[in-house]
């Protein structure tokens, strides 16, 4: 029997006796004039998680955002007393008041689930670091520009400056640093490949929407709406209709409301 | 076509090798039955990387292993024929999904946690290496593996949180790699995938070495599927290793093996003694000149700089009894 | 003129802070040459043909000169005991030099006047680097701590000095400061540079900060007793937060911010010494403007006072007082807002103890007066009298204060301030050097608020300035 730490079953325990509160928060850095790519598609992802679930939420925007949260990545939900952050850890906190979008699928599937999201993780998350600090051309003209934008000179340029060191030393731990732009492209490209091969013509990875299509959808649907000056990143993902569609889909559904 | 060569570390307790990515390759190419000759490096310093494993055919030189299927696959050797395009995405996200949860696992049991580090890997490393590479590589590779989890998991400031968070991020990925498995010879179909071999290449070693600190091969351990399939791979691809150290093993019982285990340790406990005398040395010329010179301070700002200092730390431990006491009090009420 | 000597005196006397914690009262060997005569000396004619002054080597001539000037208008014998005294306390204020010695002898040689004196004071000059390294360990955290001071770099009393401390669990602080004297200029200015880094926890306030800054500071004088401060610091302050159950309003706060602030400090003392006073008063009054740059901008100031008697002889009445205002304009955040409560302030109450809290972290507040009452005695039965017994004060006290963040200014403002705590207790005093007083008191607080944290039973403290 592994040893499971005091507080998280403290944390289920509780959890599971109250349902979800009215006054859920979810945080998030300034959508116009601060948010980078990255975060921009986790937070969309997570929001597009709420919606599915019906969970009720609002967005808040904060410039220090990244700082109040927990594990220093955003976005973050204010549930109650409750801090929790990511995409993982939320959706592990609403299957903890019984709201899960995986209920009917079978162990297969969902190890499969799995799989799936941490190929996003790993493959689009990195090339989204990738494109935003690393390549010159987008770093100058777009990401030091919005980093820098809430913080009064001389701080901005620090902040960037130490913020860009901390995802080099990320990169560089991941092997993803020495890889030039277009092996970066070539393993968006296998990425987006094996997803659209496992989407397939349905209209959901598993018929009915779960934490994997929200996690796709803002990844995608970020990329492929985001201006920046290189475009094969963008290119790259649009190529792949089917994926495109699931997007748009999704966003026509949840976030456009008449 | 000449033929392939390849350059592995060295392997120990019954594995072929015991790095991650030589066995990966090497399991790899023996379920191809690719002719390769296998050599053990005792030093990765001229290597394209300055990491093992190595590929060389001809002029082509390849340091990892989707180069090696790649380019194998190139030759017409692949097991992975049998997949259709979808299995192939699911390898490759299964693939991703190792990399993601049981990587950091794998590399903290090795390499950060400081009593595997001591007894298992550090002498398992130097016993391979030539002197003096053996002073500078498990160091070198610890610092790297140290650098990652630091950078994944750096927003726990306790070592003991970021062992906890992996452990249990590995658990779980174990878990749904087991239920994936269920009860098959092999992930797809039946017959073996490079995605098999990659997963022999994690578990593989978590099973056979005797860590001191065995939360994660526990793990591993515990789940009978995958330890099955562990068992399976090894006895068919690399029975002569398997066998030649059990029966080593058993005259070793017979003998003791104490006087290689200190062989191993051999380099470090010199290097260790050299650098206790020194730092002791140090130490107390340090103390000497400190004491020699405070007496000569007679300046009176910078003495109450050093006295504000002293001053600041008491202060933090009465700040620091403070809160012991608080939080006993605190846990008082909720009793 | 006597008492602007003993003033003077007592002023270099309190940077001559010993080696030691636990330092005895300097035996004033200086007093020597003025106690008792036997002789009328200031009957005896006097002038002083010529001065040397031996071991300089990398000391500039003018500033020696300067110093030493005020001798040649010494007409009688005594004046010169007293002048040579006096430029012995402004050779060792340069902190240049150590083991001053000063010899008076009867002048000879060519160009010897009959009443003529010859002053040779004998100095060792400091030598050009002094290190120290010393290492602390507390309870999670062991650290060394490398310090390094260039005295005189440049041969008119100019000093660098850096400190370095770096803990085993990657928290570094350091400082590194420059200061140049102008001894003989109108108001003696002293300008310094501080470059620093410094990491503080607050777990009463469930936050940590990292500050990095720089410091400019010219200090001058108005008169003996009033010293004046300008400062400039701009400083990024990383807050974060402590641990995962902190409050969210602290959570709120955290990130990096910049301030820059322009500070007005003066300092009026009349107390014949800083840590047990007898008599005199004391005022500090500082006014910070915050926000020429940065994303922080408010005005704060803050006004202490103290005020001493001796009713018996060792027997001191003191009357303490503490006011402070701080005005947000925009980016004022919890690490900005002052706090109350702790042994240091409002004896009685938890650290920051007082005022508004959330999940028992402490907000702190835009506004608070504070103000305090001391009965000092010597220790009962007086052991160790004279000796290791004067480092000890038994006192009784009783403190009040108010801490509040008032959302509106005006009326409900004043309102907020009339909610007094109190509390009141008993101790014994310790002090430390020149620098601060260790105290341990059994409190009792008398009236708290909902919110607040009282902590009645012993107290320790450790301060500089307690209230």
């Amino acid at each position: 029997m592994p040893e499971v730490s005091l507080k998280d079953t403290i944390i289920t325990s509780l959890n599971a006796q109250e349902p979800w509160p009215e006054n859920v928060k979810l945080f998030q850095p300034y959508e116009v004039e601060q948010i980078l790519l990255p975060d921009n598609a986790s937070c969309l992802a997570v929001q597009a998680f709420l919606k599915m679930c019906n969970l009720p939420f609002e967005v808040e925007m904060r410039w220090n955002a990244e700082f109040m949260s927990p594990s220093g990545r955003v976005p973050f939900i204010k549930c109650g007393a409750f801090v929790v952050s990511e995409l993982e850890p939320i959706v592990q906190f609403a299957a903890n008041k019984n709201v899960s979008l995986c209920a009917r699928l079978s162990t297969e599937e969902r190890a499969e689930m799995r799989a799936y999201m941490s190929l996003i993780t790993n493959v689009l998350v990195n090339a989204e670091l990738y494109i935003s600090w690393v390549d010159q051309d987008t770093f100058n003209a777009v990401t030091r520009v919005r980093n820098s934008s809430v913080y009064p000179w001389p701080l901005g340029w620090l902040q960037t400056r130490s913020k860009r060191a901390s995802v080099i030393k990320r990169l560089k731990a991941l092997h993803w640093h020495d890889k030039t732009l277009d092996q970066v492209l070539a393993d968006v490209e296998q990425c987006c490949n094996s997803l659209s091969q496992r989407l397939g013509d349905r209209d959901y990875f598993f018929g009915t929407p779960t934490e994997l299509d929200a996690l796709v959808f803002g990844h995608v649907f970020t990329i492929i709406t985001t201006r920046l000056p290189c475009r094969k990143l963008a290119d790259t993902v649009r190529r792949h209709d089917t994926l495109v569609a699931l997007a748009k889909r999704i966003d026509e559904q949840y976030f456009k409301r008449p | 076509m000449a033929s392939i060569e390849l350059d592995i570390w060295r392997g120990e307790w019954g594995l072929a090798s015991i790095d991650l990515e030589c066995l990966k390759v090497l399991t790899y190419m023996k379920f191809i039955g690719v002719p390769v000759k296998v050599r053990e490096a005792s030093n990765p310093f001229f290597t394209p990387k300055g990491t093992l494993p190595v590929m060389r055919d001809g002029r082509t030189v390849l340091t990892n292993f989707e180069e090696v299927v790649t380019y194998l696959k190139s030759l017409h050797y692949s097991t992975d024929v049998h997949l259709n395009q979808k299995q192939a995405a699911e390898a490759s996200a299964f693939t991703q999904y190792l990399r993601d949860k049981l990587y950091p696992a794998y590399q903290y049991a090795w390499w950060v946690d400081e009593k595997n580090y001591g007894d298992i890997t550090r002498p398992a490393y130097a016993k391979a290496l030539q002197i003096p590479f053996n002073f500078y590589y498990p160091s070198k590779y610890q610092s790297s593996a140290k650098a990652m989890v630091d950078a994944l998991y750096g927003e726990h400031t306790d070592l003991k949180e970021i062992e906890k968070t992996i452990y249990n991020e590995a658990e779980k990925c174990l878990k749904t790699l087991s239920d994936r498995l269920g009860e098959s010879e092999y992930f797809f179909g039946n017959r073996p995938s490079s995605f098999d071999a990659t997963v022999f290449a994690y578990l593989a070693p978590l099973v056979k070495a005797p860590f001191p600190n065995g939360t994660l091969s526990n793990h591993v351990k515990g789940i009978a599927n995958l330890s099955r399939f562990v068992a399976r791979i090894s006895q068919k691809n690399f029975r002569n290793v398997t066998d030649d150290y059990n029966r080593a093993n058993c005259q070793k019982q017979s003998r003791g093996s104490q006087s290689e285990r200190e062989a191993a340790q051999f380099p470090h406990e010199t290097r260790n003694k050299i650098l206790a005398a020194v730092f002791a040395a140090l130490a107390m010329t340090g103390y000497a000149v400190a004491n020699g010179l405070f007496q000569r301070i007679s300046g009176s700002s910078w003495q109450r700089t050093l006295l504000l200092n002293r001053l600041r730390i008491a202060k933090k431990h009465f700040n620091r009894i403070n809160k012991l006491k608080e939080m006993k009090a605190a846990q008082g009420e909720r009793t | 003129m006597g008492t602007v000597h003993a003033k003077a005196e007592r002023e270099s006397d309190k940077d001559a802070v010993g080696s030691g914690i636990f330092e005895f009262e300097e035996p004033d060997a200086f007093e020597e040459p003025v106690a008792k005569p036997s002789i009328k000396l200031n009957g005896v004619r006097a002038r002083v043909d010529r001065v040397h002054v031996d071991g300089l080597s990398r000391t500039k001539d003018d500033i020696i000169k300067s110093t030493i000037d005020e001798l040649f208008h010494a007409t009688d014998f005594e004046d010169v005991i007293l002048r040579a005294h006096k430029v012995r306390r402004a050779l060792d204020s340069m902190g240049c030099f150590r083991d001053i010695g000063v010899y008076i002898d009867v002048s000879s040689g060519p160009g010897a006047t009959p009443e003529g004196l010859e002053v040779t004071f004998q100095v060792k000059e400091l030598s050009r680097i002094v290190g120290g390294i010393n290492t602390t360990v507390s309870e999670n955290e062991g650290n060394l701590v490398l310090g390094v001071k260039l005295p005189n770099v440049l041969g008119r009393g100019e000093r660098v000095a850096a400190e370095y401390s770096v803990g085993h669990r990657s928290s570094s602080n350091f400082n590194v400061s420059a200061t140049k004297p102008y001894p003989h200029s109108t108001l003696t200015p002293v300008l310094s540079a501080t470059v620093y880094q410094q990491n503080h926890e607050y777990p009463w306030s469930g936050y940590k900060l990292l500050d990095r800054g720089l410091l400019l500071d010219v200090a001058f004088k108005t008169s003996p007793v009033t010293k004046h401060n300008l400062q400039w610091e701009g400083v990024v302050r990383d807050t974060a937060v402590l641990s995962k159950t902190t409050s969210f309003k602290v959570r709120e706060s955290s990130g990096p911010q910049m301030k820059s602030v322009i500070r007005h400090i003066v300092t009026v003392d009349h107390r014949d010494e800083p840590i047990f006073p007898t008599r005199g008063s004391w005022v500090q009054f500082s006014s910070e403007l915050a926000g020429l740059g940065g994303g922080v901008a408010n005005v704060r100031t803050e006004l202490q006072a103290q005020t001493n008697r001796e009713l018996a002889p060792g027997c001191v009445v003191q009357v303490s007082g503490a006011l402070g205002v701080l005005h947000d304009m925009y980016g004022t955040d919890i690490p900005d807002h002052f706090y109350l409560g702790g042994p240091a302030t409002l004896r009685g109450f938890r650290q920051r103890g007082v005022g508004p809290h959330a999940d028992q972290q402490a907000l702190g507040g835009t506004v608070y007066w504070a103000s305090g009452l001391h009965l000092y005695t010597p220790l009962p039965f007086q052991p160790g009298k004279g000796g290791l017994g004067e480092l000890f004060r038994s006192h009784l006290f009783l403190n009040a204060g108010c801490l509040a963040h008032p959302e509106e200014a005006g009326l409900a403002a004043a309102e907020a301030l009339t909610e007094a705590r109190v509390s009141c207790g008993a101790g014994v005093a310790l002090r430390l050097g020149r620098a601060a007083r260790v105290e341990l008191n059994y409190c009792v607080p008398l009236r708290a608020r909902a919110h607040d944290v009282p902590a009645p039973g012993l107290q320790l403290g450790v301060a500089a300035h307690l209230l």
